[in-house]
């Protein structure tokens, strides 16, 4: 078989940098998942259809199944093991939790992850946004109900003045 | 039922923390040191002889440490039962659909086993092939197997009651034909499996139904004794059926690694995983209803022909088991049933979300719309007309343990203000359907049809339970949680959940036909009371009471009337620890069935199908555009009957599943084919509903108290599952005149239709 192209990058991964080597056309969900072990993001089809890779790539979400990590190189990524901070889940961690938005959670971490970069953008994000923007990942477990829903609460959540 | 502290809350999924933060590990997120990766050479022809299979060149890539074939077949041909082992999970001298496995290896990356894929070279005969079921059955069709003449694989005939004078006495008869075309569960987790092979023994990590039954599969293909297999326990990316049975990536991960003595992890693609794990039967239903003029039904007579592709898998179930939801939910003085499963040379079609029931019911449901119509009842009327009650018998002498079929069918109508006239459109048509429906709880699995649990107190008043129940999402394991700290009076938090495990835990059903809240459930019950009263006499002896004065919970008991004279479930167990009488609780259940009724042989059809049946009702409005032809569903109401929700919350969220399940099936989902090959096994062009096409959906629960379910609990939204397909069909059908009798309905069908109606109109 033909040796395939090596290449260095750095990736920041939910705030720690990583120096690592690569074969160029491997893609950011297999570096994430098989060279540093963040299983979390899952592979659905390898093609960018259902969106259960979805991973936060400078803040924007990503399809990390067809992102080479090569074109990553010196760029943020976050994936849902960043969420959590000091043991917190975020807001739409609980969300998700307390309305039961996941049933298998083979989508969980694509839905939360195109949700975080929702309210990041658009804190006021109502019904139609939050279908728009999760609309690129799929479930077959939900309905989506539980899930719409849930973003609603972690926005009104995240709106609320912090309690000290 | 006043007095439950657990069931009922709403509490959130004891295993949701690891899925919102990452940590839930799939049997793809496992990786053991020095695990290789597997790949599968599969058949390029529909119908072939194998003769020969060279692998030399395979093996001499770098990189490749085993490779298998048919060859190293040791065990029995795989079957879901004992009579029907038809599938060689590596083909052996044939093979009978596109995809079907021939080969497989294992090297150090997937790269390099994709590259060995590519070097084998198998030489073929190509036969003839058949592709449609019913010129599958034709004189001179090419034949699948030796023992199917005519590719007939499994028949079902059999009725009861006098249907030929029921037939004749009716005031209006109709007779149609319906037709569902094969879909997929589209699990958002592509089928896979991990083998270790080491030391003697085999370790599985692979979504399942049920790691019982695919030990047992697993030890009859490889020959090995089932205590030398450990299937365990995953998280599971859905299953819906799906998960049922053992496939051919077990066995190749498995012979791989026995072969190599390594681990070896085989991942399917998406379209393996949709066209190479299973589908759901595409099934025609030809159905009649004989009624009377006010609109009690007396005659049922089914024509079920099943394509169920190249092997059985679990086909016999699919043209008998419909039978046991037909005879339940709408009463009929008499029934006949005819069911056939046909091979042909495309995927193999196995359980999938009711098994046969949503396209029975489907004929049954849109078939009594046409009826209702022409004798000018109201949909709902007739179904209240023919909805079984409590107490009521079937035709097979099967008794409605409980139901709330009625309630179910007033509240969903409810819920849409079904007697009030419709909304006007702005040129597009409003309708508005209904349907309801009945589902099993289990049904007879031989030795597998009941669940044991048991559990151990540690001293610190925790405790360790153990249960075969699996969970594939639908929140099984809150399910036997809650079920648990309500009966042993202990908090949510202080139990630890071990199962599906084929070693730790004992034996269970698996998440099969329904069973688990009903049968599961009441087996960890049985394990915690068990527990329970070992407490309980151990807390009488230390307050000096009667064990019958004895309550509490909480992890605490007193005295009742004296609640100061108490004491902690810790002490107990501490102290029950020192006097050598350890608080181990042992539990098992067994549905009051008739374990000689089958769901083949004619004559043994008789008898308590399952330990009772859960009841739901649909409502759908819809808004259809003659111009286009897209239909909008506009609003869901589903009702279901699960006896007593032990978590509302998980109950809703499954009726909302069922609800986006049905619209999908109806209006997206289905295989087009060109011969044995599907022409859209991807997720772009096989469109499952997206988070934009959830409407509004209304989950009601109606809560029966089913006198054996754990605190009065069924199933949580199968049936609710069935009535939404003839809802929104019927909906269709309100809206625009036109009953579609083949599933899914394209926009494309509704123009055609509604301008052949307009054809018809003017001509």
């Amino acid at each position: 078989m033909t040796e395939p192209c090596y290449q260095t990058i750095e990736l920041e991964v939910n705030g720690e940098p990583h120096d690592l080597t690569t074969p160029t056309h491997r893609t950011l969900l297999d570096v994430i998942r098989e060279d540093l072990h963040l299983t979390g993001a899952k592979m659905g089809c390898n093609k960018g259809d259902c969106g259960c890779c979805t991973l936060l790539l400078d803040g924007q979400p990503v399809l990390s199944c067809l992102t080479l990590a090569v074109e990553c190189d010196g760029r943020r990524v976050e994936t849902i093991e960043g969420l959590a901070e000091n043991g917190q889940l975020h807001p739409l961690q609980t969300a998700f939790l307390d309305t039961w938005a996941m049933q298998c959670g083979y989508c969980t971490a694509g839905m939360i992850l195109s949700a975080k970069a929702l309210l990041e953008r658009c804190p006021e994000a109502g019904v139609e946004d939050i279908r728009a923007a999760l609309g690129s990942v799929l479930c077959r477990c939900t309905g989506y109900v539980h899930i719409i829903e849930a973003v609603q609460r972690a926005a009104a959540a995240m709106r609320a003045p912090v309690q000290v | 039922m006043n007095d439950l502290h657990v069931v009922g809350q709403p509490i959130p999924s004891v295993d949701g923390i690891e899925k919102v933060t990452g940590a839930a590990a799939y049997y793809s997120d496992h990786r053991p040191p020095g695990m290789l990766y597997g790949a599968i050479l599969r058949s390029p022809f529909p119908h072939a002889r194998i003769r020969g299979i060279d692998v030399s060149k395979a093996k001499k890539l770098r990189g490749v440490r085993a490779v298998v074939t048919g060859e190293s077949y040791a065990g029995i041909p795989y079957g879901v039962f004992t009579n029907s082992r038809d599938q060689f999970l590596l083909a052996r001298d044939k093979v009978r659909y596109i995809g079907e496995e021939v080969a497989a290896v294992a090297a150090t990356s997937q790269d390099v086993a994709q590259e060995a894929l590519a070097l084998i070279s198998v030489d073929y005969e190509d036969l003839p092939a058949v592709f449609d079921f019913k010129k599958a059955m034709e004189p001179g069709a090419p034949q699948l197997h030796e023992h199917a003449p005519n590719n007939i694989g499994a028949e079902n005939n059999t009725s009861y009651g006098d249907v030929d004078a029921c037939w004749r006495r009716a005031d209006y008869r109709r007779t149609e034909t319906f037709f569902c075309e094969a879909i997929s569960h589209v699990q958002m987790e592509p089928y896979g499996v991990l083998a270790s092979y080491s030391g003697g023994k085999l370790l599985i990590w692979a979504p399942t139904t049920s790691p019982f039954a695919r030990r047992r599969a697993l030890s009859n293909v490889l020959d090995l004794p089932a205590q030398k297999i450990r299937v365990h326990k995953v998280f599971s990316g859905g299953a819906f059926g799906g998960r049922s049975e053992t496939f051919p990536a077990d066995y190749c991960a498995a012979r791989l690694s026995i072969a190599c003595g390594r681990p070896v992890r085989i991942t399917l693609s998406r379209e393996e995983s949709l066209m190479m794990s299973r589908q759901k039967h595409p099934m025609e239903v030809t159905m009649g209803l004989a009624l009377t003029k006010d609109g009690a039904i007396l005659a049922k007579t089914l024509d079920l022909l099943a394509d169920g592709g190249a092997y059985m898998s679990t086909g016999p179930i699919a043209i008998g088991w419909p039978l046991a939801m037909v005879e339940i939910a709408l009463r009929s003085k008499s029934l006949r049933w005819r069911g056939r499963r046909i091979y042909t040379n495309r995927p193999i079609r196995g359980a999938m979300k009711g098994h046969g029931g949503q396209q029975v019911h489907y004929a049954e449901s849109c078939l009594l719309d046409l009826c209702a119509k022409d004798l000018g009842i109201d949909p709902l009327d007739i179904r209240l007309r023919n909805a079984m009650k409590t107490g009521e018998e079937a035709l097979s002498g099967s008794r409605v343990v409980s139901s709330g079929l009625s309630e179910a069918l007033e509240a969903c109508a409810g819920a849409v203000n079904w007697k009030t006239p419709k909304p006007s459109a702005n040129g597009k048509l409003r309708g508005r359907g209904i349907g309801g429906a009945g589902m099993i709880n289990g049904f007879n699995m031989g030795f597998r049809s009941s669940s044991s649990a048991y559990l151990k107190f540690n001293e610190d008043a925790s405790l360790t339970l153990f249960t075969g129940a699996v969970d594939n999402g639908q929140g099984n394991n809150t399910m036997v949680v809650q079920v648990a700290a309500e009966a042993l009076g202990v908090p949510v938090s202080s139990i630890e959940l071990i199962s599906a495990d084929s070693e730790t835990t004992p034996q269970d059903p698996g998440a099969y036909s329904m069973s688990a809240t009903f049968v599961s459930g009441n087996g960890v019950r049985a394990a915690a009371l068990d527990a329970r009263e070992q407490l309980l006499a151990l807390a009488a002896e230390r307050l000096e009471a009667n064990v019958a004065d004895i309550e509490g919970y909480n992890g605490e008991l007193w005295v009742r009337g004296a609640p100061q004279r108490r004491v902690g479930i810790g002490a107990l167990v501490r102290h029950a620890y020192a006097v050598g009488r350890p608080v181990l609780g042992r539990g098992s259940y067994t549905p009051k069935i008739n374990f000689n009724r089958d769901w083949l042989t004619p004559g043994k059809q008789y008898g308590q199908a399952t330990g009772t049946y859960s009841y739901g009702a649909v409502t759908a409005e819809v808004e259809v555009d003659p111009e286009t032809g897209e239909v909008t569903v506009l609003k869901v109401a589903a009702a279901q009957d699960c006896g007593k929700a032990i978590n509302p919350r998980a109950v809703d969220g499954q009726v909302h599943g069922s609800v986006l399940f049905g619209i999908g099936q109806v209006f997206h989902e289905g295989f087009t084919w060109d011969g044995g090959m599907a022409l859209n096994p991807n997720l772009l062009e096989y469109h499952i509903p997206t988070i934009k096409e959830t409407p509004e959906i209304v989950s009601l629960i109606v809560e029966s108290n089913d006198p054996d379910g754990p605190y009065g609990a069924k199933e949580a939204a199968e049936a609710a599952g069935l009535a939404v397909i003839s809802a929104l069909v019927n909906a269709v059908y309100d809206a625009t005149g036109v009953m579609f009798t083949r599933l899914p309905i394209s926009p494309a069908d509704v123009v055609k239709a509604l301008e052949a109606k307009q054809r018809q109109r003017r001509g």
